[in-house]
């Protein structure tokens, strides 16, 4: 099993289970991974780690409408553009998605700073090396 | 329904992350840590945007392509106008600080500086 540049392997389980199981709880599946330089081994010692839920688009869409922060806007509004620019960009980040309490979590955890986003499969974000978490 | 004090401030700045992060705690009087402010009333993250885009940043509606942006929260019990008007000081802060800063919320319509 790979391990995500600079984590142990005990923490990197400890962050799987942590991840996959907020992941579960909010009814995202389980399909969670490290991405960017974590995951590709370019990572240098101030770098965060990218972590991301990926979701099949309906999915994302139910969620960004139902769940997340972004599902009632006023037209016009800056967070109406958020909401746009998480449609177009298929993430929907950490505050938005309710998933900043982790993250804060995490970054007390590892000791260093965390990105966690939901991304839509197939979107500009699902891409480059990805390393799955322990399911 | 309970209002949502979630806000995020797109910020468009050439400061750097650390100098960001410097005058935000002295202006909300917080302590650092990491990339975490805590003041009496909110927390503040402040977070690089990886949708960074310097050319796409400077067309209309571009501020979503900022360099930066803050995750803010209301600390627990703090009271929602409190919190509103912090905010509203904070985006005031900021763009004396020679940065345009633009608040993502549900109450964007509350605050009393507005976004430039």
């Amino acid at each position: 099993m790979k391990i995500p540049q600079g984590l142990s392997k005990g923490q990197f389980d400890k962050l799987s289970q942590s991840v996959v199981s907020k992941a579960k709880e909010l009814g995202l599946g389980d399909d969670v991974f490290v991405q960017g330089s974590r995951a590709n081994g370019t990572a240098k010692a101030t770098s965060d780690i990218d972590i991301a839920i990926r979701v099949p688009p309906e999915k994302f869409d139910d969620f960004l409408n139902n769940q997340s922060k972004l599902g009632n806007v006023n037209p016009g509004s800056a967070k109406a553009r958020t909401r746009d620019h998480a449609i177009e960009t298929g993430k929907i980040q950490a505050g938005e998605a309710g998933l900043s309490p982790l993250r804060k979590q995490l970054e007390k955890e590892l000791g260093m700073e965390v990105d966690l986003s939901v991304i839509k499969a197939g979107g500009k974000f699902d891409n480059g090396s990805q390393l799955p978490m322990n399911k | 329904m309970e209002e949502d004090l979630y806000c995020k401030i797109y910020i468009d700045s050439s400061c750097s992350k650390s100098e960001l992060l410097d005058h935000i705690s002295n202006m909300v009087q917080g302590k650092v840590s990491l990339r975490t402010i805590e003041s009496k009333t909110m927390e503040i993250d402040v977070m690089d945007n990886d949708d960074y885009d310097k050319d796409k940043a400077s067309q209309g509606d571009g501020f979503v392509y900022y360099p930066y942006y803050l995750e803010i929260d209301a600390v627990e019990g703090v009271n929602s106008t409190t919190y509103i008007e912090a905010i509203s000081n904070m985006l005031k802060g900021l763009q004396n600080f020679c940065a345009k800063a633009i608040a993502s919320c549900d109450f964007e319509d509350k605050l009393s500086v507005k976004a430039i």
